[in-house]
């Protein structure tokens, strides 16, 4: 990877989708320091299955 | 550890609920004049404004986008992650001194190191990849769900705490302005309802099924109040239109609904001209308080220490039932609700006292010099929710001296359980000094064991083990050796900080 600079700048384009990039950095934890890209990708596979109880349609 | 004395920007992190975005603002006020030259910015996700817009102590309203994020993660992740990237890059270039994450979701603790913060407050995601507590009210907070009766604080009391907001004048700090008001009065003219008339504010919904009191109750209520002249105004949210509906229509003439027909903004701004709300554990409960309108708030499943109607002299009426405060979501039997009768809260309405045998239990609201709030009990043999002895425990490790009596009963218990646990965790970091001299992995074996065995404890113990683990887990692990020695350092700081509790 490239840093480019800037969260998320870098892409991970070799994982086709976001269950693919979260087990890419899974793979990571224990071994070495993540970066922000990754921490990035833990972010949205979090974003990607959350809800908040008030979903209830307030506008 | 002290945020320092002198803050430029400061970002204050709770992303949902609509009543914990409420239960939020002491801390945006406290933060305001403790730091008056500040910038204090709150950050929540979008749709979740409405406690904190207007607010005269927030700079900023900042909001997160993360149902367009979710839902545009879902049809291409890649572009949802740019999406994502681009919103956290955004709020990154603030360029914050502080960021206090008073949030409890994991989603929100991988976003708060993203926000480059020169210091994070609350939990927060390490490049070590584990999560990070650093600072004691955080922990604190992440423990009480552990040992609920080990806790006597409100949920805003500990947010202050967490921020380091130490007095408060009291009460939630929403308002409106002028034109909120003027639309508020004008829909009440529109739906026939007179000025000067004196208006009941039913919120019959509320998150979880299980925390909403039965409607045949609220008619009843309703139809109770009418006779004495109440104008009943029934609130909800658009989901809660059909509900709040068939409340209205069978109290009759006397009632009308306006849920789904407002914004919880304007929701506020009705509420804000009543007499009264009666409402369960809801958003608009704490609005109700906000505005100092007398609240008889009704709870079940949750505990109303933790999230009653923050400020002075609300009723807070609680069901009867073994297994609460429960948290269950959904109930079969619904019996603490259900024990919570329409003619005693009548009662309390219309006489301003609790009656003198009912089925519930009823506690008064009250805050004290520093705005610290509790629940006092009006009616004899009220369900306790902490215990005195525990709390006082827990509050001494805080160094937060609660005025309670060491002599109460429950306190000699306390204090053996927190001398088990102190021999325990003795034990554990001998282990851990062992290992660290021979390198034998049994001893790392027995400093497991001796772990799991605190899993026994409750109470203090079970609120001390949270303590714990909490520390022992936010110690990064890429270097294991730094790792054990890190936590033998834990271990023996928190075994001093619970021992000098009880000295």
């Amino acid at each position: 990877m490239v840093e480019k600079g800037g969260i998320g700048a870098v892409s991970d384009e070799s994982a086709e989708s976001l269950q693919q990039a979260f087990e890419k950095v899974k793979e990571k934890i224990g071994v070495r320091q993540l970066t922000d890209d990754d921490i990035l990708v833990l972010a949205c596979a979090e974003i990607a299955r959350s809800y908040s109880r008030e979903e209830k349609g307030y506008t | 550890m002290p945020l320092a004395e002198k803050l430029s920007k400061i970002l204050v992190v709770l992303p949902n609920n609509l009543g914990d975005v409420i239960m939020a603002t002491p801390v945006m006020e406290g933060l305001a004049k403790k730091y008056k030259e500040a910038h204090v910015m709150f950050f929540c996700e979008q749709g979740f404004e409405s406690g904190m817009e207007n607010n005269p102590f927030c700079s900023q309203l900042i909001t997160f986008p993360r149902k367009a994020i979710r839902d545009c993660l879902e049809k291409d992740w890649q572009k949802g992650r740019e999406l994502c990237s681009l919103c956290v890059n955004d709020i990154a270039g603030y360029g914050w001194d502080t960021v206090i994450n008073l949030s409890q979701q994991v989603h929100v603790s991988l976003i708060v190191p993203l926000l480059k913060g020169k210091s994070l407050v609350g939990m927060h995601f390490l490049p070590e990849g584990n999560h990070s507590i650093n600072d004691s009210w955080s922990q604190y907070l992440y423990a009480i769900p552990f040992a609920r009766s080990c806790n006597n604080l409100h949920a805003t009391d500990v947010f202050r705490r967490i921020a380091g907001v130490k007095s408060h004048r009291g009460g939630y700090s929403i308002s409106l302005v002028d034109g909120e008001k003027t639309w508020a009065r004008k829909f009440l003219a529109d739906r026939g309802v007179a000025p000067g008339k004196k208006i009941m504010v039913f919120q019959p919904g509320a998150a979880f099924p299980s925390k909403r009191w039965p409607v045949d109750y609220f008619v009843k209520l309703g139809s109770m109040l009418s006779r004495d002249g109440w104008q009943i105004l029934v609130t909800g949210s658009p989901v809660e239109r059909s509900l709040a509906s068939a409340i209205a229509s069978e109290i009759g003439p006397a009632a009308v609904s306006v849920a789904g027909a407002t914004t919880f903004r304007q929701s506020m701004a009705l509420v804000s001209l009543s007499l009264g709300c009666v409402t369960g554990d809801s958003a608009q409960m704490h609005a109700s308080a906000g505005f100092d309108v007398p609240t008889y708030a009704l709870f079940g499943p949750t505990n109303p220490v933790e999230t009653g109607p923050y400020g002075n002299g609300h009723l807070v009426l609680s069901g009867r039932c073994g297994s609460m405060p429960c948290f269950k979501t959904d109930c079969g039997s619904l019996e603490c609700m259900k024990s919570i009768l329409p003619e005693d809260v009548y009662t309390c309405i219309s006489g301003g006292r609790a009656p003198s045998s009912c089925s519930c239990n009823v506690y008064k609201t009250v805050l004290s010099k520093n705005g610290d709030y509790s629940i006092v009990p009006i009616r004899p043999n009220a369900h306790r929710y902490f215990h005195e002895g525990a709390v006082c425990i827990v509050r001494n490790i805080f160094d937060d001296r609660w005025n309670c009596v060491p002599g109460s009963s429950d306190y000699a218990h306390s204090v053996v359980e927190t001398g088990t646990w102190l021999e325990i965790v003795s034990d554990m970091c001998n282990a851990l000094v062992r290992y660290e001299k021979i390198r034998d992995p049994k001893h790392v074996a027995t400093f497991e064991v001796l772990k799991k065995s605190l899993g026994s404890l409750t109470s203090v113990g079970a609120f001390c083990t949270a303590l714990l683990n909490l520390r022992l887990n936010s110690i990064p692990m890429l270097s294991p050796l730094d790792a054990v020695s890190q936590s033998i350092e834990v271990c023996w700081q928190i075994h001093k900080q619970v021992g000098k509790a009880i000295s």
